[in-house]
């Protein structure tokens, strides 16, 4: 099993690094979502199964799909080329699947079931949440509504620009 | 039982931090900034993780709801803002903002 972290350890690093370099925001977006899931088997491997879940659904799910949004949104003029991808690119995705489903048979054999000894208890988490973090609960819950009360108003904001610049070109909405 | 030295773990969400400030240091669009964040967000995340793991306590897994958190309404009010800021002056660039 150490191997299998350290592989999707050293996955994620790598997806980081060519989401942080690579020019085209959509590919930045993907391979940061790549590298997200990785991260997330992770922590899977060093049993923090909740962490990993709400990695994979909150993290890649809900957060790197408003970014999707946001690019849609946007209508950033494509740059580079639009034509097919090359073979070399599908080769590396032939690869990955390869990989993931190698792994997959790997996983779900009976033998590599988790270790339930050091994994905590998601009862625990969330009594602990509630009884020894009422205050972190409240804050943070706080800090939500707050995000949601600003991104209402700042999008009122955004319909009334759109409205006064009917006009525009880019204005699709 | 598997274990995982602290020190790697560590190192792993260190090497992600840093590409994660590399990413804010290098760009100049905003929401290639806003990547960039998430990505050091998340290093903090896996950061907490790690060591809520190695030392069996449950308060890194409440640090991480927490991350998720702030990261959620973070994103959610920027994303407005440059909704706002790109239809206002028409870029995404940063170096471009003065008043």
């Amino acid at each position: 099993m150490e191997i299998l972290f350290y592989f999707h350890a050293l996955v994620a690093v790598v997806s980081m690094a060519y989401a942080m370099m690579v020019s085209h925001t959509v590919h930045a977006l993907l391979a940061l979502i790549f590298s997200l899931l990785s991260l997330s088997v992770s922590m899977y491997i060093i049993a923090a199964p909740l962490a990993a879940v709400l990695e994979v659904v909150v993290y890649a799910g809900a957060i790197m799909v408003l970014f999707a949004f946001a690019i849609m949104l946007l209508q950033i003029p494509a740059v580079g080329s639009q034509e097919p991808a090359s073979k070399a690119s599908m080769l590396w995705a032939v690869l990955a699947c390869a990989v993931f489903f190698g792994e997959l048979g790997w996983v779900l054999e009976p033998s590599m079931a988790m270790s339930k000894l050091n994994q905590p208890d998601i009862k625990e988490i969330a009594a602990s949440l509630f009884q020894d973090y009422g205050f972190l609960v409240e804050l943070a819950s706080f800090v939500l509504l707050a995000g949601l009360a600003s991104a209402v108003y700042v999008s009122k904001n955004l319909m009334a620009l759109t409205r006064h610049m009917g006009g525009n070109a880019r204005d699709s909405t | 039982m598997l274990v995982i030295p602290l020190e790697h773990i560590v190192i792993i969400a260190g090497l992600i931090f840093a590409l994660g400030l590399l990413g804010v240091m290098r760009h100049t669009n905003i929401l290639r900034l806003l990547l960039a964040v998430e990505a050091m967000f998340n290093a903090a995340a896996f950061g907490f993780i790690g060591t809520a793991v190695h030392f069996g306590h449950i308060d890194g897994h409440i640090m991480f709801l927490l991350i998720l958190g702030v990261a959620s309404a973070e994103v959610c009010i920027a994303l407005a803002i440059v909704l706002n800021y790109d239809r206002l002056c028409k870029t995404l660039d940063i170096s471009l903002m003065r008043d």
